[in-house]
């Protein structure tokens, strides 16, 4: 991969990892670590991609996996996704309530709920990601709808 | 406001979420950087590596030996030089060094040349009358001369006269003579060992009164003698 080549992927796919990061990560920090050792390893693996969609979805495996390691690190850092996401300072008030209430989910919720609902995953996508069987994910994406659909009720 | 959890919803707030400016930077700048290692250039670099030691390793082996005679990797391993050990081919060591048995004018220095060994590197002979030992080479760093009571001569006739003497008793079939196992001749001790199976003092006095009760004897119980390398 040339570097022209790299900088395009870089700009367009950048966004989309971050935010598979920090939805796994629940921190800024790691999520950042991940993102930026997901696309060193895009430049140092000997892997042959199909077209962007399979890079872009490489990339997302790649920070989702960095994320996990991250998490069973003694020395991961412990700060509130919550808090982050509710800076945001693009987002209208609407959008922010909605991050924040996003941002209170365990991570483990937090992040099939982005595969599944923005990436679009299938569940036995996001179980071979995050090595869980398809009936966990689904369990899990249950139990993420029932507390946000509850959260909102409340609100 | 109406508050409800929907797919359209939950895109359009994760869409605010985007990188921050300075880590797009740093990976965007990255490309620079880092150099990408494929994994059969890897391959190709560790053969490559590896050859070079090969031929580095052949190339100053060839050179030392065609300067001294010798490659520098025996030099640096020297099996050869064990302290303590008796050589194992002195005819080389004369050969290259001096002459063992024929002084320049002729005369045999059998009855004065005791045997050879190594000590720490240094060659050590054996001599019955030191007084001779110009005759051989000049004492060095190398060479160092000790006094002796019986010339190798001696002690390699009696060898082969006393295994002569067991060899005729056993095919007559004396009992005793099955157990002396064999001779050896020690150069470092200046002596002849007779090595005699389940040795005890009956057997070593039928060797004495029967093969020989020279000085130059010594009794070993083959039972205990290590096994030979």
């Amino acid at each position: 991969m040339d570097a022209g080549e790299y900088r395009r992927i870089a700009e367009a796919y950048i966004d989309d990892v971050y935010r598979a990061a920090l939805s796994c990560c629940r921190s800024r920090s790691d999520a950042e670590d991940a993102v930026q050792n997901a696309f060193v390893k895009l430049m140092t693996a000997d892997v042959t991609f199909t077209d962007d969609e399979h890079i872009r979805r490489w990339l997302i495996r790649v920070a989702v996996n960095e994320c996990r390691n991250s998490l069973n690190s003694f020395w991961r850092r412990r700060v509130s996704f919550f808090d982050e996401l509710e800076q945001e300072p693009s987002a209208s008030d609407d959008e922010r309530w909605l991050l924040s209430e996003i941002g209170r989910l365990p991570a483990k919720y937090s992040a099939v709920l982005y595969l599944h609902y923005y990436e679009g995953y299938r569940c036995a996508e996001i179980g071979a990601l995050l090595h869980l069987s398809e009936s966990n994910v689904q369990t899990r994406l249950m139990r993420a709808r029932k507390m946000l659909k509850k959260r909102l009720e409340e609100a | 406001m109406e508050r409800e959890f929907t797919q359209e919803r939950y895109r359009s707030a994760m869409e605010r979420v985007r990188a921050p400016q300075a880590l797009v930077r740093k990976i965007t700048e990255a490309d620079a950087r880092i150099k990408p290692v494929k994994r059969h250039t890897a391959l190709r670099r560790t053969a490559l590596a590896a050859a070079a030691v090969i031929v580095l390793f052949a190339v100053s082996n060839i050179v030392t030996f065609a300067a001294t005679g010798q490659p520098w990797v025996a030099r640096v391993f020297d099996w050869d030089a064990q302290p303590g050990q008796p050589m194992d081919n002195v005819a080389d060591f004369f050969r290259e060094n001096g002459k063992l048995f024929d002084s320049p004018d002729g005369t045999p220095r059998r009855d004065c040349y005791g045997g050879t060994y190594l000590d720490g590197g240094v060659q050590v002979i054996l001599l019955t009358d030191m007084s001779r030992s110009d005759e051989f080479i000049k004492p060095g760093e190398n060479v160092r001369f000790e006094k002796c009571t019986y010339t190798y001569y001696e002690l390699d006739r009696a060898v082969k006269e006393d295994l002569a003497k067991v060899s005729r008793l056993k095919n007559q079939g004396d009992a005793i003579a099955q157990d002396v196992i064999g001779f050896s001749l020690d150069e470092k001790n200046n002596c002849v060992i007779a090595e005699i199976y389940h040795m005890d003092g009956e057997k070593v006095k039928w060797f004495k009164e029967n093969i020989s009760g020279a000085g130059y004897l010594r009794f070993e119980n083959a039972d205990s003698l290590p096994a030979l390398d």
